[in-house]
């Protein structure tokens, strides 16, 4: 069964539990960071912050108005990295875990390329560095426990489970209260559906979320291309003997007629 | 917690944090849940969700609990007293109140002396005393009430009558008027109305409002009085004793409810139990002449006789008033924090135990304060890293050569490398159980008070002035490691024949035959193998969630106290959808113990009528208190002033601030702006962080929380950048007569201009968690507060008071 | 008989100096890691070392192919000369391609797994690593006749002869796999859709990529020849010069106006009146790789004529290349927000690399007998040759 996070963002209140809690599990080092204006700290997403809740506040309808939305992997349902993966290194588990497995990588950095996202982020500072991302907690919930995340969040924001499970609770939860929610369940179909999904309350432009992502799964874009292949092989080949024919003909036309105007 | 005690009798949270889930309205003013209580937000949501509740918050700043609310109000800091007396004056004269409740449960129709007045011109209440610094001493007993022949309360039930509380309240409350109101507080008529509106739709027998109230209403010269003004409304909303209501008082520190229920309070025994002093009570006959002589606190003798008889066991005895005399008593004088500070500065203070405390960064006036510091001989700290306290001899700008005080540093063990119990807000007991092993050589805090105690024992057995008291205490919790658990039953309370554990503290006698070391406390440790302490089962869903069977709540595990209000007189619960009690004809049907007299020894039932007379059983009147006759300093009935420093002339009255409180701080510790001084053009408030604990010397040592908040700010309003020419992120420097602090700009739209009074006002704002050690350093707010609090408990006015900003040199984190 | 021999000269010097860097840049890059050696970060994982080193070079390499096609399968054997040294410069291209590649990937030794433990098929980069690897054996052997005749013994003669026989079913390979990885080249980025700059959106970038591939590969035959003709006083063959121009600008006619048409199409081409960066590069771009040597190339006088001949063609190669920049950088800042600039080392690098593979071609082309044409060679294509050398 495949599991999916569905973060309800108007639960949230940007206590940022989940963010320490990925990093204590995980064992991911703090980074330098200084002073910044919306509390987001750090400033983006890194090989060792995989899950960041980022800030937003301003002036909405006359009324001030602040959005905390954690980012992490979405675990695509069509995984963008995972198709690009030269090594075959990323892989979409069964239980809905898009994972990367550091001895396959090398490290070619195509997946950061692809994911309309920006999720893996790689570890530039390192010798032997590794691609890194969100793994839903995989050891974790292998063994049949929540993400730390999710675990953590004192307000329940983040849900886990089977994700169509999850959908139903979402559409419920829109259902009950139509004035709250926004009538949208982002990741429900963005980008061929996303295992973690999110609720807002307010336009996604107002929260950290990517509100202009196509529902076409992302791997289609290139596999279009690549299915071609075959079809080009054969155009080029039969070009190629073709005109080899042709040409062959003509060079010996041309001979014949040197050796009668030798004559 | 003056507040809630003279309002009800116990000065704890009414109800409980599981019970947020039951309310339909929910004011959180002067607290910030969502940062401070975050498990708060978690029941508030449910109540949002299952309920449809709604959250009203009212604060200077847009926090993160505002970000989560149906209803945000800004405030002026310092004037809530206006907006809840505004609230007050809505409910009274358009008749918004719970009649029947107010009429059954309060003293609203309790007749006051004719004697007995207000004067709104310069207000005063009558029975004050003009003293020295231009401030007044009121009589507090010159409130009282008009008793007939047989010293029964005259009442008014029709609470009609002028003098009846409900048309004094009536009248005082008539000149908190909308525009007087919204005014006052920098908030527009509009927002009031919906506030007052909102709320007020609680009133009803079938609708709970619940408030909750943490610093931004305690931190005040006025505070006591700002918490009387919520007890009141709740009271007048028949809020009080009621599933999803209750007067909520968020406490702080882990444990800070457990340590005031232990006595933390210079002027508190165990148990709330006044301390004695040496001129009124030098004996314990004196002292228990001093026993309320209606209510609950009549059984005081008991509860006092059993904690003697715990302290000094076999030596205490009948005969020589259980050791009464071995007791300090207090002198006259104020020992609060400030006050210690005062005297430590005048070099009065030889030795301080900073114990779990870090006073070089969590105190007012910090420049006077640290500098107190160094006129100590010694000073010990225990804790758990090297604070600004511990450290204040090398702190930045100072020459260790130059201080002379002897420094020691204890270290202690966290609290999950530890077994104890641990109180919350909601008076619950929860024992918990050590995870990991003291870190390197750190001890367990009983494990340092017990090995001081021997030592100091041992110092005395050599001899000295008053040795007995050291000598004959009763200390006996193991000889090497002591034990948690012996602690706990000595503070249960045990039959001294017999040693067994008393079940709780209604079997506590007068006569040395019981012994108990906080008679609150009592029951919760009763079964050795199985204490209640340590019960972990959950209620089954979807109900009230008193959750009977988790931990032990004191007093006697009652979850919601009061609860006899939660039904009307004839015990018919208010609302049939939350039955807290109720009496089903002949016997009470009870999903939470029973705050009131509801069962004879023999198990028999005592009727509803019996009960409903009392419902408040900790009070002398036996109701809830809307005017408190007796044991406030500052009067029976809130009313507005301005904070000590503030922009505005008082609008009500020509008092400026609250008139009973003392400004003269020793050492001029006591500096403040002098009303109108120009050079301070802006109100200050200070608050705290999700990311950050208090001083910050915990959370500023932990890499993963000082990387999401690294650095201190200044929060200002957009216009006031512009004013200033300063962007976000430029330095600025605050300043105040006692200090100044120079940190980023954090210009946000969570601080916005008011209009007070028809002026634009700025306000300011910053959190108060950095220091000079650590990982993690930058200026403590506490360098620009000012060193004078509350009339009754004289805890400090960190929130309002008024500063000029400056843009300072460069830009970003200023660390020291 | 004679063999050449190769001849130091203060240009190749200079090459060889920087190329030396490029060994200290290799050096440090080894010991410290990516992070400390170039500009690359979360936002810009695609550098100047993958843009230019792998996306840029393989095109330039194009010669090879297109060379080889139009030797063997135009069957026309004037060129046999032009598509000797093409060959031998795709060899060299593509194998310093890979050893550039290995530096830009995170843990270098293993550049070959994907290839030796098995990929992913769905990745155009691993179709990309297969090609260009077959395609490196396909031009071993289009280039071993050449080392046959310079051991010039009897028996390579009879092997040189079987290779011959055996050769064309090579080329073809090579061909349809070079038209394969050329095209993947574009595939690569298709999968940002339309994260990317609109101006260098287009539905089938791979297409545009191999047509551009094509134009620039003959273009880079082109502009050898004008190099050797100066430096090798080789036979500068304005005529068959001029018919390899004249495919030239088919090619690019053909992406040309596709390109612009679906920007038309889309309504997006308003972009380019902007004025933005983005835009300017673009107008740059279209200028360089489309309409200088278009108008060049229609005229049949400016196809035959030397001067102009060079402009087009490197014309064609600049834009190509700028293409492949744009595609990479341009086009990509926004949606990643791109905050990079190469270090010195990654300049270093690519310019040291890039003079070491030109440094490398002369050797090639000085010591192997029968490419710059100097002597009759007995080999089995002498009729070519000599067709060749008296057209
Ligand atoms: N993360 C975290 N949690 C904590 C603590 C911590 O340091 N960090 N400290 C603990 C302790 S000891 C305590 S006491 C509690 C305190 O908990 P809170 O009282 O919630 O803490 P504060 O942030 O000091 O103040 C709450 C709010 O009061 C507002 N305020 C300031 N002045 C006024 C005013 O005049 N009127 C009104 N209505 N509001 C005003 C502030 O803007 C702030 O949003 O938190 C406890 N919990
Ligand atoms: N400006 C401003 N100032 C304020 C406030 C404000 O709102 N504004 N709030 C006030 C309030 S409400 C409070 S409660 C005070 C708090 O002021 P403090 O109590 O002085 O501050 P804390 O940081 O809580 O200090 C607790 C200390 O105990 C240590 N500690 C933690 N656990 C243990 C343990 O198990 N054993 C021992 N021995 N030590 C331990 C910690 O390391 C820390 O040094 O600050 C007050 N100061
Ligand atoms: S979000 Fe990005 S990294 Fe995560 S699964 Fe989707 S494509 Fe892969
Ligand atoms: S960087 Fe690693 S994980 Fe990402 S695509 Fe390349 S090989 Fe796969
Ligand atoms: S699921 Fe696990 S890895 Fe992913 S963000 Fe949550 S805690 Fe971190
Ligand atoms: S833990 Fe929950 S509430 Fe806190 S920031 Fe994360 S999602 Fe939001
Ligand atoms: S104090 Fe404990 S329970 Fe409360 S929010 Fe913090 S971590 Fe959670
Ligand atoms: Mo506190």
């Amino acid at each position: 069964m495949s599991k999916g996070m569905l973060i309800d963002l108007t639960k949230c209140m940007g206590c940022r539990g989940c963010q320490v809690a990925c990093k204590q599990w995980n064992d991911l080092p703090a980074e330098k960071t200084s002073y910044n204006q919306e509390f987001t700290n750090p400033q983006n997403r890194s090989a060792y912050t995989w899950t960041l809740v980022e800030f937003h506040t301003t002036t909405y309808e006359e009324k001030t108005l602040s959005t905390f939305t954690k980012t992490q992997c979405l675990h695509c349902e069509h995984p963008a990295c995972e198709s690009v993966c030269i090594a075959g290194a990323i892989k979409k588990q069964e239980n809905g875990a898009v994972t990367i497995d550091a001895d396959k990588c090398i490290g070619c950095r195509y997946c950061q390329v692809a994911c309309p996202f920006h999720v893996p982020k790689y570890q530039y500072d390192k010798l032997f560095p590794k691609m890194q991302k969100c793994t839903m907690c995989f050891d974790r919930i292998s063994s049949g426990m929540k993400p730390a995340c999710a675990a953590t969040c004192p307000q329940g924001a983040i849900l886990f489970g089977d994700r169509e499970e999850l959908l139903k609770t979402a559409k419920a939860r829109i259902a009950k209260n139509k004035t709250k929610y926004l009538d949208h369940i982002y990741g429900e179909h963005e980008v061929g559906g996303t295992a973690v999904m999110y609720l807002s309350g307010v336009p996604l432009n107002l929260t950290a979320l990517n509100p202009n992502v196509a529902d076409e799964a992302v791997p289609n874009f290139t596999w279009k291309a690549m299915k071609q292949l075959p079809f080009l092989l054969g155009a080029v080949g039969v070009a190629s003997v073709g005109l080899l024919a042709y040409s062959k003909r003509r060079t010996d036309i041309e001979a014949d007629q040197r050796k009668e105007d030798g004559r | 917690m003056a507040g809630l005690a003279a309002s009800f009798g116990r000065g704890a949270m009414t109800n409980h944090w599981i019970d947020y889930k039951n309310a339909d309205v929910v004011i959180a003013i002067g607290a910030n849940p969502a940062e401070n209580h975050p498990m708060a937000m978690r029941w508030i949501d449910r109540a949002r969700e299952e309920r449809g509740a709604k959250l009203i918050v009212i604060d200077p700043k847009f926090n993160r609990t505002a970000a989560m609310a149906d209803i945000y109000v800004p405030i002026r800091p310092g004037t809530d007293i206006a907006l809840l007396g505004g609230i007050l004056n809505y409910a009274l004269s358009n008749d918004k109140y719970f009649k029947e409740y107010v009429a059954a449960y309060t003293n609203a129709s309790f007749l006051v002396d004719p004697g007995v007045k207000f004067d709104d011109v310069n207000g005063l209440f009558s029975g004050a005393a003009e003293s020295t610094d231009g401030q007044v001493k009121y009589d507090t007993k010159s409130w009282q009430f008009q008793k007939d022949a047989d010293g029964k309360y005259k009442l008014d039930a029709k609470l009609e009558d002028p003098l009846c509380v409900l048309q004094l309240m009536k009248k005082h409350y008539a000149r908190y008027t909308p525009k007087m109101v919204s005014d006052t507080c920098g908030m527009t008529e509009a927002d009031f109305q919906k506030v007052a509106e909102t709320f007020c739709a609680t009133g009803k027998a079938d609708k709970a409002g619940m408030i909750l109230y943490a610093m931004g209403i305690t931190q005040s010269t006025h505070g006591s009085q700002n918490v009387r003004a919520i007890a009141i409304l709740q009271l007048l909303m028949g809020n009080i004793g009621i599933p999803g209501g209750g007067v909520n008082a968020q406490r702080g520190e882990s444990n800070v409810q457990g340590s005031t229920d232990m006595a933390l309070l210079y002027n508190n025994l165990p148990g709330y139990m006044p301390y004695p002093t040496a001129a009124a009570h030098p004996t314990l006959a004196k002292y228990n002449e001093s026993t309320p002589k209606a209510g609950y606190w009549t059984n005081r003798p008991k509860f006092m006789a059993s904690m003697l008889k715990s302290w000094w066991g076999a030596a205490a005895t009948k005969a020589n008033d259980f050791c009464y005399e071995w007791l300090p008593k207090l002198d006259a004088r104020d020992h609060t924090h400030m006050s210690i500070f005062e005297a430590m500065g005048q070099g009065e203070v030889k030795g301080l135990f900073a114990w779990g405390q870090n006073v070089a960064v969590g105190g007012p006036n910090q420049n006077k304060a640290r500098e107190a510091l160094a006129k100590l001989e010694y000073l010990v700290a225990v804790d758990l890293f090297e604070t600004e306290t511990a450290g204040f001899w090398n702190r930045p700008g100072v020459n260790p050569a130059d201080i002379k005080t002897e420094v020691f540093l204890l270290p202690a063990a966290a609290s999950f490398e530890k077994q104890g119990t641990v109180a919350n807000s909601g008076r619950w007991i929860q024992w918990r159980w050590k995870a990991v092993e003291p870190l390197g050589e750190s001890k367990d805090d009983l494990w340092i008070a017990d090995r001081l105690f021997k030592a100091i024992k041992k110092e005395y057995a050599a001899g000295g002035v008053m040795a007995d008291p050291i000598l004959k205490l009763n200390w006996s919790y193991g000889d090497d490691e002591p034990s948690a658990e012996k602690v706990a039953m000595e503070i249960n309370g045990t039959t001294v024949a017999d040693g067994k554990l008393v079940p709780g503290f209604a079997s506590l006698k007068d006569d040395g035959t019981t012994a108990c070391g906080c008679w609150i406390f009592s029951g919760y440790y009763q079964d050795a193998d199985k204490p209640a302490c340590k019960n972990r089962t959950k209620d089954e869903p979807g109900g009230l969630g008193s959750n009977l069977n988790w931990s032990f709540a004191w007093p006697a595990n009652r979850r919601i106290v009061y609860n006899r209000c939660a039904a009307d007189p004839a015990g018919k619960p208010w609302d049939p959808q939350r039955p807290l009690i109720a009496w089903d004809g002949e016997k009470w049907v009870n999903k939470d113990v029973p705050d009131f007299g509801w069962k004879n020894a023999d198990g028999s039932m005592i009727k509803p009528e019996t009960s409903a007379a009392n419902p408040f059983i900790m009070n002398a009147e036996a109701k809830g208190l809307l005017w408190n006759a007796s044991s406030l300093k500052d009067g029976p009935l809130p009313e507005h002033y301005e904070p000590v420093e503030s922009l505005f002339a008082n609008k009500f009255s020509k008092r400026q601030f609250n008139p009973a409180i003392t400004i003269s701080g020793k050492g001029d510790f006591g500096q403040r702006a002098e009303f109108g001084d120009k050079n301070y053009p802006y109100v200050c408030t200070t608050y705290r962080l999700t990311e950050h604990w208090q001083s910050g010397i915990m959370t500023r040592n932990t890499p993963w929380l000082g990387e999401m908040m690294p650095d201190m700010f200044v929060e200002l309003s957009e216009s006031l950048a512009a004013k200033l020419g300063v962007a976000n992120g430029d330095r600025v420097t605050v300043s105040t007569v006692r200090g100044e602090v120079t940190a980023p700009a954090m210009v946000s739209a969570r601080m916005k201009a008011i209009k007070v009074h028809g002026k634009e006002t700025d306000v300011v704002g910053m959190p108060w968690h950095w220091g000079y050690k650590g990982m993690f350093t930058g200026d403590s707010a506490n360098l620009l507060t000012p060193h004078f609090g509350d009339a009754n408990t004289n805890i400090p006015e960190f929130k309002a008071f008024v500063c000029n900003v400056k843009r300072a040199e460069g830009t970003g984190p200023v660390r020291r | 008989m004679q063999l050449g021999k190769w001849k130091l000269n203060w240009f190749k010097a200079l090459c060889l100096l920087l190329f030396a860097g490029t060994l200290g840049v290799i050096g440090y890059r080894v010991m410290y890691g990516l992070g400390a050696s170039t500009g690359l970060n979360d936002t810009a994982p695609w550098g100047l070392w993958k843009a230019f080193d792998v996306v840029v070079i393989v095109p330039l390499g194009g010669a090879g192919f297109t060379m080889a096609f139009v030797r063997y399968f135009l069957n026309d054997a004037r060129y046999e000369l032009i598509a000797r040294r093409s060959v031998i410069w795709a060899a060299i291209a593509y194998i310093s391609m890979g050893a550039r590649l290995m530096f830009d990937i995170g843990l270098p030794w293993r550049l070959a797994n994907p290839l030796i433990f098995g990929g992913n098929i769905h990745s155009a980069l691993f179709e990309v690593a297969w090609c260009v690897a077959l395609y490196l054996i396909v031009l071993f052997f289009e280039n071993l006749p050449r080392v046959a005749e310079r051991i010039g013994s009897q028996k390579a003669a009879s092997f040189e002869h079987n290779i011959h026989k055996i050769l064309p079913f090579f080329v073809l390979f090579g061909i349809m796999l070079s038209s394969m990885h050329q095209a993947s080249l574009g595939t690569l980025f298709m999968i940002v859709g339309k994260r990317i700059d609109p101006l260098w959106y287009h539905p089938w970038l791979n297409y545009i990529f191999l047509l551009t591939a094509v134009a620039a590969g003959l273009s880079v035959a082109v502009v050898i020849e004008g190099l050797t003709a100066t430096y090798y006083k080789t036979k500068y063959e304005t005529a068959l010069l001029g018919k390899l121009l004249a495919g030239v600008a088919v090619f690019l006619g053909v992406a040309f106006v596709w390109r612009i048409g679906v920007l038309v199409m889309a309504g997006t081409i308003g972009n380019a009146f902007t004025g933005s960066t983005a835009s300017l590069l673009w107008w740059a771009e279209q200028l360089a790789l489309f309409v200088v040597p278009l108008v060049i190339l229609a005229s049949t006088k400016l196809r035959n004529s030397r001067t102009t001949q060079q402009i087009a063609a490197w014309s064609t190669v600049v834009g190509m290349v700028m293409l492949r920049l744009n595609v990479t950088f341009t086009g990509m800042a926004k949606d990643l927000n791109m905050h990079y600039t190469p270090t010195w080392m990654e300049w270093l690098f690519t310019i040291g690399f890039t003079a070491g593979t030109i440094v490398a071609f002369t050797v090639m082309v000085e010591l192997l007998p029968g490419i710059l044409g100097e002597r009759a060679v007995h080999s089995v294509h002498s009729e070519a040759l000599k067709a060749a050398a008296d057209d």
